[in-house]
């Protein structure tokens, strides 16, 4: 047993999709940040601020996604809420700081008054993730942005109608053929049963789907393809409270299957390129 | 990095890179993802390169990276992790149908991931058991016994397709 066996067993691979130019870009990009970090200069904080939960979120804890937030009384506090909708017809554009800041507070916003929409009565509480975190406070979920993968991610707990359960968030790049890491729109298999490909009222493709792994964990998705094609959003409704691996606390998730899919598709539809 | 260096870095890529891309793929039996944990691999390569390229063995610091990035990878693309407890691994069966790739797949599917980078590392990279001990921080022990299974149910595999051992 070697290596030319395995090769046989193995087949033909397809083409590579390993941008090693684009690795190095962003490797360097990363440098820059935490020199600038280390530099304590006022606009490395507002990074900071942006990454700084990317910690509480990947409990892998890997140093390549997390850039290291400031001494803590130099971060600044989070955006205030936003007193109205978010306008229709959002640009998302993470290629600044200044875009990715208003990715953050526009999605933030839209969650909330999606959620307000379509599953009255929800309450944001905190939901611990990984042990020794700082807890933060109730009220607005903790979402993020992480550089090495040009990714909006959130977490938070949720209540309602007395339940309790964990919601999960992720925008992220789908156009897999520029060559950056990244991951497709979601595709049911064949014989599943509990996923459903449809599209929403403005032709966006929308994904629906259940996973069971065992126990009795819970988990409702959806994926849905943002408009331009370069980017999908991904609500996930767990039905445990806390990190990975904690047990479920409920028989289901807070939101059902189809105010996961209504919140999914406001939000998309939001959106313009 | 001086310019040199890059073309340096750059060449020790393009060798190993076909490479590496087949090992991931046995380690997570997806290529997108494997291409993922490559990418991973040059990241941290790129990032550490004159330490790596002054080592003993950059090749064997590539191979720890990528099987330590498949093993450390707990946010799987679709689905939340669970403790390992909920997943009881059940070992290796003997293969009964005529080898190919799905098949192959199969088997290292049933193991748990650090057995997959076990066999990775010991019968794709052709470490010995102590080096794949030492790459993975685990006992001797252990890799002997995950290769001695692997090796039968593989044989078992090679034997059907006709293949060469």
């Amino acid at each position: 047993m070697n290596q030319e066996t395995l090769d046989q067993l193995i087949g033909i691979a397809p083409p590579s999709t390993v941008d090693v130019p684009g690795v190095i870009r962003r490797t360097r990009r990363r440098r820059r940040v935490r020199r600038a970090l280390a530099g304590g200069s006022t606009a490395t904080a507002v990074v900071a601020a942006i990454a700084v939960g990317a910690a509480l979120i990947n409990g892998s804890g890997r140093p390549s996604e997390v850039i290291p937030p400031p001494v803590a009384a130099s971060v600044p506090a989070p955006p205030s809420p936003s007193v109205s909708p978010p306008p229709a017809g959002f640009v998302l554009d993470t290629s600044t700081r200044a875009g990715q800041e208003r990715a953050l507070d526009w999605l933030r916003t839209a969650l909330e008054e999606a959620a307000v929409k379509h599953a009255p009565g929800t309450k944001w509480i905190y939901m611990p993730d990984v042990p020794g975190e700082s807890r933060t406070p109730d009220g607005r979920p903790i979402l993020l942005y992480t550089v090495a993968d040009d990714t909006l991610r959130g977490r938070s707990g949720i209540t309602r109608d007395g339940r309790k359960g964990g919601f999960y968030l992720r925008l992220r790049p789908i156009d897999c053929a520029a060559g950056e890491p990244c991951q497709p729109l979601y595709e049911c298999e064949r014989g599943v049963s509990d996923c459903q490909t449809d599209t929403t009222p403005s032709g966006l493709t929308i994904v629906r789907y259940v996973d069971r792994p065992g126990g009795k964990w819970l988990f409702y998705d959806v994926d849905v393809e943002l408009p331009g094609g370069r980017y999908a959003l991904n609500l996930s409704a767990v039905n445990y409270f806390g990190g990975d691996g904690s047990p479920a606390v409920a028989p289901a998730p807070v939101f059902t299957r189809a105010q996961l899919a209504a919140i999914a598709t406001t939000i998309a539809e939001q959106v313009t390129g | 990095m001086q310019r040199s260096e890059e073309d340096e870095f750059l060449t020790f890529i393009r060798v190993r890179m076909e490479r590496w891309r087949r090992a991931a793929y046995l380690l997570c039996h997806d290529w997108h993802t494997a291409d993922d944990l490559v990418g991973i691999v040059v990241a941290k390569l790129y990032e550490h390169w004159r330490r790596v390229s002054a080592a003993d063995n950059p090749d064997a610091y590539a191979q720890r990276v990528l099987t330590r990035a498949w093993i450390d990878e707990r946010r799987r693309p679709w689905r939340r992790e669970h403790p390992a407890d909920a997943l009881p691994d059940r070992g290796w069966t003997q293969a009964d149908r005529v080898g190919d790739r799905a098949d192959l797949i199969g088997l290292l599917s049933q193991l748990g991931r650090k057995q997959r980078a076990v066999i990775v590392l010991r019968f794709y990279f052709d470490r010995s058991v102590e080096e794949t001990a030492e790459l993975l921080g685990i006992s001797v022990g252990t890799v002997k016994s995950q290769s001695a299974r692997a090796l039968e149910a593989l044989r078992a595999l090679t034997q059907e397709t006709g293949s060469p051992q």
